[in-house]
């Protein structure tokens, strides 16, 4: 056998081995078998013929061409019921790998947007506690605002103070022409609790992330602490967005594997 | 190919007839390679049948019931120092399928006569 023949006799057991990976045993073996029969008779058939090893080789590759498809439609065909069976196996194992996937995805997904949103409440409660400590020293209501805003067209931070009786003293955040009107409910928690922590929804479409903190000193009250959710809704949605993709495009690929990968199958020995 | 029910293709055809006649010059049974090998000579082409082609009508053939197949014995090979060969024959089913399909192209052969002359 000459390096060429050689070749070519390794380039048809090797195909002949990748088309028939994973089937039941007794077919693969069977049709390696025929092959490496085939092989060898048309070696035998080449040398009594006096044939070129080169034609020879050109030849067998040629067969191995012109069937190919036919390989692969006879595979198809044939590894039916095997497909059916593996993926009857592997269901469950890929339902659960599914749920895992789904599980882990809604965790990130919740944990994430939980993050997203108490890193959101850093500003206001800062606010909150500095104009507490300097309403609580005896300072105006109005002295203790930053820059005026309206909240439907910045999304910056604002404050609002409040007497004891929840009556509004001064603000800094506006929506149209009036300030903003907060449930009373959140004062009595706040009361009680110290602190009260909220998304507060001043109109429709407008989300802020508002602590409410009750101050003391000559003349006690609540002071009310917020800045727009804008920017988390659009991270928490975009973040949505990536997981769920991810999600879909990781159940497509374990269906895929689940599907079609082939069993593992002993090695090939090719004619020598 | 698309093809009617019952209808042999024509490598399917040449294989039968093929073992017919290899079993007509007293081989009891056939090989891949050697149907491959009669069906080139007896159409004097060059090319051998590609192996996915062969194999395939070879497993359709035995699956219609119009082949069977055996294992050669494992000494035989041992002695001739190959690998052993999976040996097909011709079952007479198969016999009669060629002969009605033989039957059925020469009754669809042009006859003198027949058919459309230029107006």
């Amino acid at each position: 056998m000459t390096r060429m023949t050689e070749a070519a006799s390794r380039l048809v057991t090797g195909w002949t081995r990748w088309y028939t990976a994973g089937l039941p045993a007794p077919v693969r073996e069977r049709r390696r078998a025929e092959i490496s029969a085939d092989i060898h008779g048309q070696f035998e058939d080449a040398r009594s013929r006096g044939e070129r090893p080169a034609v020879t080789a050109a030849l067998m590759l040629s067969r191995l061409a012109r069937g190919a498809r036919h390989d692969l439609a006879w595979r198809h065909e044939i590894d039916r019921p095997a497909r059916l069976a593996r993926w009857q196996a592997r269901r469950a194992g890929w339902t659960a790998v599914v749920l895992l996937l789904t599980l882990a995805a809604g965790v990130a997904w919740l944990g994430t947007g939980l993050s997203l949103r108490a890193g959101a409440d850093r500003q206001p409660l800062r606010l909150a506690a500095l104009a507490a400590r300097q309403l609580a020293t005896g300072s105006p209501p109005g002295s203790v605002l930053p820059p005026s805003i309206g909240l439907a067209a910045s999304p910056g931070p604002f404050l609002m103070v409040f007497d004891r009786r929840y009556h509004l003293l001064a603000s800094s955040g506006r929506l149209g022409s009036r300030a903003p009107v907060l449930p009373s409910g959140v004062f009595a928690w706040a009361a009680q609790h110290g602190q009260d922590r909220v998304t507060w929804e001043p109109q429709p479409g407008l989300r802020e992330a508002t602590v409410v903190e009750p101050y003391g000193g000559p003349h006690p009250g609540f002071v009310v602490a917020a800045q727009s959710l804008g920017s988390v809704s659009g991270l928490q949605l975009a973040f949505g967005w990536g997981i769920g993709g991810s999600l879909l495009v990781l159940i497509m690929i374990s269906l895929l594997l689940a599907r079609l990968l082939p069993t593992r199958t002993r090695p090939f020995r090719p004619v020598r | 190919m698309r093809r009617r029910k019952g209808e042999l293709l024509p490598i399917e055809l040449a294989i039968l007839a093929a073992g017919i006649d290899l079993a007509a010059a007293g081989e009891p049974g056939f090989y891949g390679f050697g149907i491959a090998r009669k069906i080139r000579d007896a159409s004097s082409a060059r090319q051998l049948t590609a192996h996915g082609t062969l194999y395939k009508a070879l497993a359709r053939l035995e699956q219609a019931g119009l082949l069977v197949s055996s294992w050669e014995d494992p000494g035989a090979a041992v002695t001739e120092g190959r690998p052993r060969r999976r040996l097909y024959r011709v079952t007479p089913s198969g016999e009669e399928a060629v002969a009605a399909s033989q039957q059925q192209r020469a009754h669809l052969a042009p006859r003198p006569g027949l058919g459309l002359a230029p107006s």
